[in-house]
């Protein structure tokens, strides 16, 4: 057996998007249908995605998302989510689309990510209302006024679910 | 931590944080000046440390490496924003404990506990809670976001702009204005909207009394859906449901908008 290369340290966002409601809606209308409610996602994230950004991995109907810079990251995410919210209202299919990201550094194991700043992305999307996209305060501080209207509205000081401290969460918004 | 109240100069300070692991929060906003924490009170000598700087660990940060429970107060002024009064409580490692403490009518007030409840009497400012599970329980405020993932969210009164979100709790909202609410499988209760209403909901139930002063949008996968309008006035409803035949008891007219759309909830319009 040899030795397995260190693992690579990596920074950026990570994104975690989840569509509220697939479940039920895979139950009324069945798996044909949620398979296409998935392509439909896979469009968006086609088109909205940047050439350096990546999805990391499909988790039943969400999605996870890296990308090296945190302006593209918040604008992938308020792109998807604007675009499903466009395609929900005029399908008439009432389903929303959340998102949480955070900034950081973490761990590449394969093709997945792995580290605290991953652990947190995952339970800031938790913490999203349908049609939200929630960030970090590092999220915010990256960020730092570059990108012009778009808005941050603090939440305050979130505690979560094995994470230690409380994380400081902004609603993000044009 | 102390078992003696405890009262702190606010002067200059419009908002205060409270974070809590576990334990219920509970605050009373009266005709007051000042802070007085009447239960699960800090040390005074740890408080009078950090507001020295003293202490380490940077509360406005949203960190703090002293050993819990910690305890921060820090004096900022009031266009400081978020790091305006601060008070950081954290006792995940010695069980829970119950904060009790009283404050001005009209606070803002900020926070964020994973499993207490949070019970805030009296009127206040702009309060933003988030919960892991625990009730939502706020008497009056001027502007609300509240959020809870198993726990339920009551609001008597909410004069702005409402948002509350939970995933398996009850929402019941008596009177506000601009009102924003989701929840996946929670029953959703506005019993008397003055602004527009925006209401998600995956399985629960939807029922809005609005007074038809701004537009109700509701969207629900199954849960039924209830709107109840002035009587003899005349809404624009578009009525959208996949499963059942959406029922609406008024004239149409373009009084205000109602959009509704169901997958296979059940949809009624009414008049009161």
């Amino acid at each position: 057996m040899t030795a397995a290369a260190p693992p690579a340290l990596l920074e950026g966002a990570v994104v975690f998007t989840d569509i509220v409601g697939f479940t039920e809606y895979t139950a009324l209308q069945g798996d044909e249908q949620a398979l296409a409610l998935l392509a439909v996602q896979d469009g968006f994230v086609a088109d909205s995605l940047p050439a350096d950004g990546r999805v990391v991995k499909e988790i039943g109907d969400g999605l996870m998302l890296w990308l090296p810079d945190a302006c593209a990251a918040l604008l992938t995410g308020l792109l998807l989510s604007q675009r499903f919210e466009e395609w929900s209202d005029e399908a008439m299919i009432p389903l929303g689309l959340r998102v949480g990201m955070n900034y950081g550094q973490f761990m590449r194991r394969g093709d997945d990510l792995v580290g605290h700043c991953v652990n947190v992305a995952s339970r800031i999307v938790n913490v999203a209302g349908p049609g939200e996209v929630l960030v970090s305060e590092t999220v915010v501080g990256r960020v730092n006024d570059q990108l012009e209207g778009v808005l941050f509205d603090e939440l305050g000081p979130v505690v979560m679910k094995g994470v230690p401290e409380p994380v400081r969460l902004f609603r993000a918004h044009r | 931590m102390s078992d003696q109240a405890l009262t702190l100069d606010l002067t200059g300070i419009t908002q205060l944080n409270v974070t809590t692991s576990s334990g219920n929060v509970t605050v009373i906003a009266e005709d007051r000046t000042d802070l007085l924490i009447e239960s699960g009170a800090p040390d005074p000598e740890k408080i009078e440390r950090y507001a020295a700087g003293e202490m380490s660990g940077a509360m406005g940060e949203g960190h703090a490496s002293e050993s819990s429970p910690k305890w921060g107060w820090r004096h900022h002024h009031a266009e400081s924003h978020a790091e305006d009064g601060l008070i950081h409580f954290h006792s995940a490692k010695r069980g829970s404990a119950n904060l009790v403490m009283r404050c001005p009518t009209n606070f803002g007030l900020i926070i964020g506990s994973a499993s207490g409840d949070v019970g805030l009497e009296g009127t206040y400012g702009k309060v933003k809670v988030t919960t892991a599970s625990g009730r939502i329980d706020v008497d009056a405020a001027r502007e609300l976001d509240l959020r809870s993932v198993s726990g339920s969210i009551r609001v008597g009164r909410c004069e702005g702009t409402c948002r509350l979100s939970t995933v398996s709790g009850k929402t019941e909202v008596g009177s506000s204005e601009d009102t924003e609410a989701s929840s996946i499988s929670g029953k959703i209760q506005l019993t008397q909207i003055g602004g527009g209403a925006k209401v998600r909901s995956v399985s629960g139930s939807v029922e809005i009394n609005t007074e038809g002063k701004g537009k109700v949008a509701v969207q629900t996968v199954s849960g039924s859906v209830r709107v109840e309008v002035p009587e003899g006035s005349k809404p624009d409803a578009n009525l959208s449901s996949m499963t059942s035949r959406p029922s609406c008891e008024c004239p149409k007219g373009n009084d205000f908008e109602i959009k509704i759309k169901s997958m296979s909830g059940k949809i009624d319009v009414v008049p009161h």
